[in-house]
């Protein structure tokens, strides 16, 4: 009774999930100016149109340019702060992790108007793709943090005091033992930030000059009803994509810890 | 003690505080070289931490380790001559047991061939020949503390710290690895430290056991010594069981003294007596095998008599309790079973008489 209650419920909430997502390569691929039913007949026309689409060619390009950098120094200054927080003897560390945690919960809004502001009334900064990565890296940070420090709480120390005992300085002993331990975590932050940057729109909005990313262009493009057809064939691939880097991610998380089942995902 | 007298670790006044808290209480200590010393007390009660200072994983307030002559108090763990076994084997999940034991040659930059000859030689010892290729998750728990063993040997140190290293195992493995500790420690001559609240584990292997209590070593002896000689209350009580009576001194008696207990009488007490002036109060402590059963008419000049609260049979032995009016607590006695078809008395409520050698008694002195 129970069971078939929660399996009903279990399906209802994959549908509500999943049908949206997948009316997207269907759309894609109808023969219709209009996303509307009854679909009309298979074409691949909006394909074409999609990569004859240089400005949205710039926007996914600028996108992409500024995904590595921010996912790189987030991850990177994430785990150094991970680092200091769960194996250093530094005092205050409860208050370090709030403050670290902060845009997390301050509205994005608010954050964008603060950081315009500061960029270009106190500092006169040009605004620029740096500056969108900027603020890209100070939203991805917190979640770089709290993977990283899962993990790191997650395997115990006497390993990295067992590699030191051993005779290996700490500097050895970080690259030999505590980065292999981390690396599912270190490839998830990797992964996680590059999400958040390339579909953020807020900041970006705020923070870039002449060049949009990606999500400036397609809220630029929703005004003009001939240009959706292509946007959802740019969402199809953009769709295909990311189920091949979630797979891809899943692989190497389960092949890089043998034996350790605290190995924290996405 | 065995092998030369030379001091292998000299701890003077080490304090370790957490806080406010103080872990280790200006704690010295001498161990022996080639001795096999263990670290017995209760939980909490400072063991671990002593045996971190030793291996350079936590630093000192006050005081000193020398080992082997050299001074290693403010030493990392890698400039250190002692090498661990951790209670959790904190074997590294991500290598094979071949890395795993080759992890401390690492430094040493040998040629591959020979490596991996030094690294199977290590496994074979530790009966694990073959196992180099698995991975820590792919072997029982026996062979992964033997694995921890032997790669803590192979870097030769010239102390092994062990801390609590059988706790995960089984009663029946933990005895296999009883006799493979004491033979490794043998043959490679290396002095032991071990950390245990096992008494049994530490009275079978060490030559010598430090109880700690409180951050301090409320004593040091062999297990003989600490058994049939406890200097305190403490000490007696927490290795096994043991009758303590209160009393006063009454004075000499040729080679023996004369001591008055309440609610038993006069006894004597055959050692240790030397020092005894009449008055004194003193603690003796009797322990349980040491007492028996014996029919008013045969009982000599140390006895008591009560009732028997109840007898615990277990196979070898039986465990009786016996009131004694005017004794706070009831007197212990432990019997051999040697008759299949008993022979004590055994229904409780029985009125019986105990007696014991005036040499089974320990005076305390602390
Ligand atoms: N890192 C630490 N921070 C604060 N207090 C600690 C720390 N390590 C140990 N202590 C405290 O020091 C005391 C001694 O701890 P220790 O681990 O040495 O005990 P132990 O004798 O090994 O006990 P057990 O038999 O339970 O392992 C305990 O009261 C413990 O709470
Ligand atoms: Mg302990």
């Amino acid at each position: 009774m129970t069971s078939r209650s929660l399996t009903t419920y279990a399906i209802v909430y994959l549908a509500f999930i999943y049908a949206p997502i997948l009316l997207l390569p269907v759309f894609s691929f109808n023969d219709n100016l209009f996303v509307t039913f009854p679909l009309k007949g298979f074409t691949t026309a909006w394909y074409g149109e999609m990569a004859a689409n240089a400005p949205m060619g710039k926007a996914l390009r600028s996108s992409l340019l500024i995904v590595g950098p921010v996912a790189l120094i987030s991850t990177g200054l994430g785990l150094m702060a991970a680092l200091a927080l769960g194996r250093s003897p530094i005092r205050f560390k409860a208050t370090i992790l709030g403050l670290l945690m902060v845009p997390l919960v301050v509205p994005t809004l608010v954050l964008g108007v603060s950081l315009l502001t500061l960029l270009r009334g106190v500092l006169g900064v040009q605004l620029s793709l740096a500056t969108v990565a900027a603020g890209h890296i100070l939203l991805c940070l917190p979640y770089s943090v709290v993977i990283l420090l899962a993990r790191l709480d997650g395997f115990d120390r006497s390993l990295e005091e067992a590699s030191l005992d051993l005779g290996q300085s700490a500097f050895a002993t970080f690259r030999r033992i505590t980065l292999p331990l981390m690396m599912p975590a270190i490839v998830a932050s990797l992964l996680l930030c590059s999400v958040v940057s390339f579909d953020e729109f807020l900041l970006a909005f705020f923070l870039s000059g002449a060049d949009a990313t990606l999500p400036l262009y397609i809220w630029g493009s929703l005004r003009f009803p001939a240009k959706l057809p292509s946007t959802l064939a740019l969402g199809t691939c953009l769709l295909l994509f990311s189920v091949c880097v979630v797979v891809l991610a899943e692989w190497i998380r389960r092949k890089g810890t043998p034996g350790s089942a605290a190995a924290t995902g996405l | 003690m065995n092998g030369t007298p030379h001091t292998m670790i000299e701890i003077t006044g080490l304090t370790k505080a957490f806080g406010s808290y103080t872990a280790i209480d200006a704690l010295s200590l001498k161990i022996a070289k080639g001795e096999f010393f263990a670290l017995l007390g209760a939980s909490g009660s400072g063991k671990t931490t002593l045996l971190r200072l030793v291996g350079g994983f936590e630093f000192p307030e006050a005081g000193q380790i020398v080992i082997d002559g050299q001074d290693v108090t403010g030493l990392r763990p890698n400039q250190r001559p002692t090498n661990t076994v951790f209670q959790s084997y904190a074997l590294f999940p991500h290598l094979t047991l071949a890395e795993n034991v080759g992890y401390g040659l690492l430094n040493l930059r040998l040629p591959r061939t020979e490596l991996a000859a030094r690294v199977e030689d290590a496994l074979a010892r530790v009966r694990l020949s073959g196992f180099g290729g698995r991975f820590p998750h792919m072997v029982s728990g026996g062979q992964r503390q033997r694995v921890a063993l032997a790669r803590a040997l192979i870097c030769k140190p010239k102390v092994l710290l062990l801390d609590e290293p059988l706790g995960a195992l089984d009663k029946r493995l933990r005895e296999e690895m009883h006799l493979e500790l004491r033979e490794i420690q043998r043959a490679a001559g290396i002095t032991f430290v071990l950390v245990t609240h096992d008494q049994e584990e530490a009275m079978s292997l060490a030559d010598r056991i430090a109880i700690m209590a409180r951050g301090r070593l409320l004593q040091v002896d062999t297990p003989r010594g600490l058994y049939e000689a406890p200097k305190s209350r403490e000490v007696a009580e927490f290795i096994s069981n043991v009758n303590l009576l209160d009393g006063t001194c009454l004075g000499h008696v040729g080679r023996e003294v004369r001591i008055s207990v309440a609610g038993i009488g006069d006894i004597r007490l055959g050692s240790d007596a030397a020092a005894m002036t009449a008055g004194a109060k003193v603690t003796l402590a009797i322990r349980p095998e040491k007492l028996r059963f014996v029919t008013a008419a045969d009982a000599g000049e140390n006895r008591l008599t009560g009732t028997l609260r109840a007898v615990t049979y277990a196979g070898d032995r039986n465990h009786a309790i016996v009131d004694v009016p005017g004794l706070a607590r009831p007197v212990l006695v432990t019997t051999p079973n040697r008759d299949r078809l008993l022979s004590e008395p055994q229904t409780p409520g029985a009125a019986v008489t105990v007696t014991w050698d005036s040499t089974a008694a320990a005076l305390l002195t602390d």
